[in-house]
């Protein structure tokens, strides 16, 4: 088993574009950490520099405190799980889980001890004389996490290896996955594009963006205390609600969407001490979707906008009053449980626990 | 387009095809015909009709030249473009397709480049260099300068590009090298191509006229385009000799073209690809 | 686990290379440099076994191809030979094409039938026809013609009389040809999606409309190929010449290959044949770069 650090790493492609800048990440022994942001914000980039397929441009990879950059992928002793699987079409699922093994130059009876034994392990005992074509998504996925395993890698990379399956077949891998790396307390790097996988699996989460680190994290914490509006909005489903606050110097009160809603700034600044700096300036405000409710105060007259009814629970999307009408930026949703109760177009006073009221810069930066 | 084949045009087609292909029954009925027969019966329904068969003309071919030579000269040549061509241009273009390395964009559009010289533009100093090394008369000359072909770099390169990459990184991972990766995973997931380029070479190598022509002289090295070229104009000109060694010729090329119809098929439409 | 310190992408840079050199290697000794050679070789009045000294002669050797009258011909002729040969390939082709676009059991064989002729080298090709074209009324060539109009055909030499010589050999050519463009033509017409012809079955267009506003100009891009790749051919026509008929009667059917041929080989002037494979070269390479920026511009429009 095995460490993994990301020190001041850059990677730019011949074609000039800079996929990651100066990241600093360190994965500890055993853990299973989440790489999460959009497409092309440099996750998968970082899990194939360590896997040393591509070489980075700056910085230094270590694994076990050693670096490894110069070292070719076979010689770091990694394991990677393709998003499509890269099965190898022309080879048995034997032969595929051999191949690995074959490369190592292990001797036949032990390639064929941890074939059996890997196989035992996912259940994919039966399927070894199939070919790839022949299997269904969800054993292809296992046979390339067998191939991944066998060859008892210190340090397992994952690229969105759930991505092709369907929903529930997901979930399910998705829990079998988690057990799996418990078990086998193997170091785990896990690149997604998908919340929910993130904040599930991970034991830390690492979101990106542009090529930045934005934050590093247990998933509970990056949810309760995002460092910045992306990691906000970025997690969650829907994400945080992000609108534009002003702490107005001569007034005592925060408002809130144009004025909608007003708050006491005496109690927010004891809890928000850095706060202070910014009354007077232009600020954002985060409120995830539950922390809506209608029986709260400070409330306000909100215009619902549509209701997206999911059988517990409901999405309401809604105008505040102070909102300039027409724009899409302006528009908040709100997570209320219980089934449809209101019409598009209608009025309903909507308020919020003030104490998960999230403040943030101008440009984005949690004020705490 | 159903429709468009109604009875009339399916006849219509069918009697086109009978008249397209009435050449070849010409050529294969009159390999069977004594000589005399073949011109004075050819003008007529007789030519498609074998009035009196036997073997005699083959037999001839035999006597009169030294046929098998001729064959294993033509097998001989193209087995040998054939083999070390597929191995060198694959290779070249796994390279470029796949390969990191300095200076492979450059080249690679060279060989784009090279690729619209025909033969018949560089032959007359060709020529003059194969002449200037000695190499005349020998298979040395019809081998070497057809092995390396830009267009089966380039059909390759198009079939690497499009096989997905994650294959190779795996096998990467996995811990082959660059030329394990190639044989172990590469070769056994791009036949369709090989076959495409052996057919391609195999079509345009088969019928090798000019250059042969141009670079041998003697019966020892030759091959049979230019044997039936000289047989030709081997007097007596006899045409039943002279239809049963045609008949011989094509047979090699139109026995693998019978059994494989569907990769040459497949073969010729990936040079239309590029369209 | 051995952590080796191989500077693993560096390495991968030089197999890589290495890989393609001895393709690399082939053709810069066997295309390139002959090609620069031919380039270099007509500049000068090259003769082998002339006493002449050997001398730099600059365009002279153009000039003086470009006024010879067997040469103008010969051009003359493999434009000729472009103008027929290539439309009515195509058409054929494309027709062929068109009706054998079916998955039926008997449409397969028509296409194996249609497709023989390309396997056959163009030596036997010839050879074949030498005989159909035979002179007299036992000729075959000559019995179909009679037969087709009611005896009213006299028999001709075809391939000894200048009216008919070139048009012979050009039979022969499209014989061969058609069935490998047919093939090119058959796998653009596969890739057309099927949808598409739906689409416009159902906005109402018949038969004849889809092909013109569908088929036809989703194959552009094949049919562009293709008529360039006959094109290329048409000026690189050689084999049936020298067989059917040295470039006779009187140069009715001399090509600018067979006479680049004859002037290096039987007149043994080198230089002279050089200009006359630049020139050939020229054309080609003309017609290609005409073929990318017609491509091209599709391409842009789409």
């Amino acid at each position: 088993m095995a460490t993994v650090e990301y020190l001041h790493i850059a990677k730019t492609y011949p074609n000039g574009t800079r996929a990651l800048e100066d990241l600093n990440l360190s994965v500890e022994d055993g853990e299973m950490m989440v790489l999460v942001g959009p497409s092309g914000c440099g996750k998968s980039t970082a899990l194939r520099l360590l896997a040393g397929l591509d070489p980075s441009s700056g910085g230094e990879l270590r694994i076990d405190g050693r670096r490894v950059n110069e070292c070719a992928p076979q010689h770091r002793n990694i394991a990677m799980v393709f998003q499509n699987y890269a099965l190898y079409p022309h080879m048995t699922v034997r032969r595929n889980l051999e191949f690995p093994l074959r490369m190592m130059k292990l001797p036949g009876p032990e390639r064929s001890r941890r074939i059996e034994e890997t196989s035992r392990m996912l259940g994919i005992s039966d399927l070894l004389e199939r070919r790839p074509r022949q299997l269904s998504g969800g054993q292809r996925q296992r046979v390339a996490m067998g191939r991944a395993l066998v060859r008892k890698p210190r340090v397992f990379l994952m690229d969105e290896p759930l991505s092709n399956l369907d929903m529930k077949l997901r979930t399910r891998i998705r829990s079998e996955i988690a057990g799996l790396q418990k078990r086998l307390g193997i170091t785990t790097i896990y690149v997604t594009h998908d919340q929910v996988e993130a904040m599930t699996l991970g034991d830390r989460i690492a979101v990106l963006k542009d090529g930045r680190l934005q934050q590093c994290g247990p998933p509970q914490e990056l949810y309760d205390q995002p460092a910045n509006t992306f990691v906000g909005a970025f997690l969650g489903n829907p994400g945080m609600n992000i609108f534009h606050a002003w702490a107005g110097s001569g007034t005592a009160a925060l408002q809130l969407a144009g004025g909608s809603w007003q708050i006491p700034l005496g109690p927010l600044l004891r809890r928000k001490p850095k706060l202070a700096q910014y009354v007077g300036h232009p600020l954002l405000a985060g409120l995830r979707p539950e922390a809506f409710s209608p029986w709260q105060t400070p409330a306000a007259a909100v215009l619902i906008e549509s209701v997206e009814s999911l059988g517990h629970e409901r999405l309401v999307h809604f105008v505040p009053p102070g909102a300039t009408p027409g724009a899409k930026s302006e528009t908040l949703v709100a997570r209320l449980p219980g089934p449809q109760a209101e019409q598009p177009g209608q009025h309903i006073e909507l308020g919020f626990d003030t104490g998960q009221l999230h403040l943030f810069t101008h440009e984005g930066d949690a004020i705490v | 387009m159903k429709r468009l084949l109604t009875p009339l045009t399916y006849l219509c087609l069918l009697l086109c095809g009978l008249l397209f292909i009435s050449p070849v029954g010409f050529l294969l009925i009159g390999s069977l015909k004594p000589d005399d027969l073949v011109l004075v019966e050819s003008g007529g329904w007789r030519a498609l009709w074998p009035t009196s068969a036997s073997l005699e003309n083959y037999r001839d071919v035999f006597t009169r030249v030294d046929f098998t030579r001729y064959l294993l000269n033509s097998l001989f040549i193209n087995g040998m473009i054939l083999g070390t061509g597929l191995l060198v241009n694959s290779i070249a273009g796994y390279s470029f397709a796949r390969l990191p390395w300095r200076g492979r964009g450059l080249l690679f559009n060279l060989v784009l480049a090279v690729m619209i010289i025909p033969l018949e533009a560089i032959a007359v100093p060709l020529f003059y260099i194969v002449s200037l090394l000695g190499w005349r008369d020998t298979y040395l000359v019809q081998i070497l300068p057809f092995i390396a072909n830009a267009f089966s770099i380039y059909l390759f390169y198009t079939y690497f590009i499009g096989l997905p990459r994650e294959l190779e990184e795996a096998a990467r991972i996995d811990g082959a090298g660059v030329v394990r990766t190639f044989i172990d995973i590469i070769v056994p997931n791009a036949k369709p191509v090989f076959a495409s380029v052996a057919i391609l070479t195999f079509l345009t190598q088969w019928g090798a006229f000019l250059w042969p022509l141009l670079v041998t002289s003697s019966e020892a090295v030759r091959p049979l385009p230019l044997a039936i070229a000289t047989f030709h104009g081997l007097p007596p000109l006899r045409w039943g000799d002279l239809f049963a060694f045609g008949v011989m010729m094509v047979l090699p090329i139109l026995s693998v073209f019978l059994l494989f119809q569907r990769l040459f098929v497949r073969g010729v439409a990936a040079t239309g690809i590029k369209g | 686990m051995p952590d080796r310190k191989s500077s693993s992408h560096a390495g991968r840079g030089l197999t890589a290379f290495l890989l393609s050199a001895p393709a690399l290697l082939g053709l810069l000794l066997f295309v390139l440099l002959p090609f620069l050679l031919a380039a270099a070789l007509s500049l000068t009045n090259l003769r082998l076994g002339s006493p002449l000294p050997l001398e730099w002669m600059g365009l002279e050797q153009y000039r003086r191809i470009l006024h010879d009258p067997t040469f103008r011909h010969a051009l003359l002729n493999n434009l000729l030979f472009v103008v027929t040969v290539v439309p009515v390939q195509t058409v054929l082709a494309l027709a062929l094409a068109v009706l054998l676009n079916q998955r039926l059991g008997a449409i397969a064989w028509f296409r194996v039938l249609f497709f023989m002729p390309v396997v056959f080298p163009l030596s036997l090709v010839a050879v074949i026809w030498v005989l159909i074209f035979a002179p007299g009324p036992d000729g075959p060539m000559n019995a179909l013609l009679e037969l087709i109009s009611f005896g009213a055909w006299t028999p001709r030499d075809f391939l000894h009389d200048e009216q008919l010589a070139l048009s012979a050999i050009m039979l022969t050519s499209i014989w061969q040809g058609t069935g490998f463009q047919m093939v090119v033509i058959l796998a653009g017409l596969q890739a057309i999606s099927a949808e598409l012809n739906e689409a416009a079955t159902i906005d109402g267009a018949g038969c004849w409309q889809r092909f013109w506003f569908v088929t036809l100009p989703q194959l552009r891009n094949t049919l562009i190929f293709v008529v360039l790749v006959t094109t290329i051919l048409a000026f690189r026509l050689f084999d049936q010449v020298q067989i059917m008929t040295q470039g006779g009667p009187h140069d009715a059917t001399t090509t600018v290959m067979f006479e680049a041929v004859q002037t290096a080989f039987s007149r043994q002037q080198i230089g002279r044949g050089a200009a006359m494979t630049v020139v050939m070269f020229l054309v080609v390479l003309l017609l290609s770069l005409l073929q990318r920026r017609i491509a091209r511009q599709q391409r842009e429009v789409s």
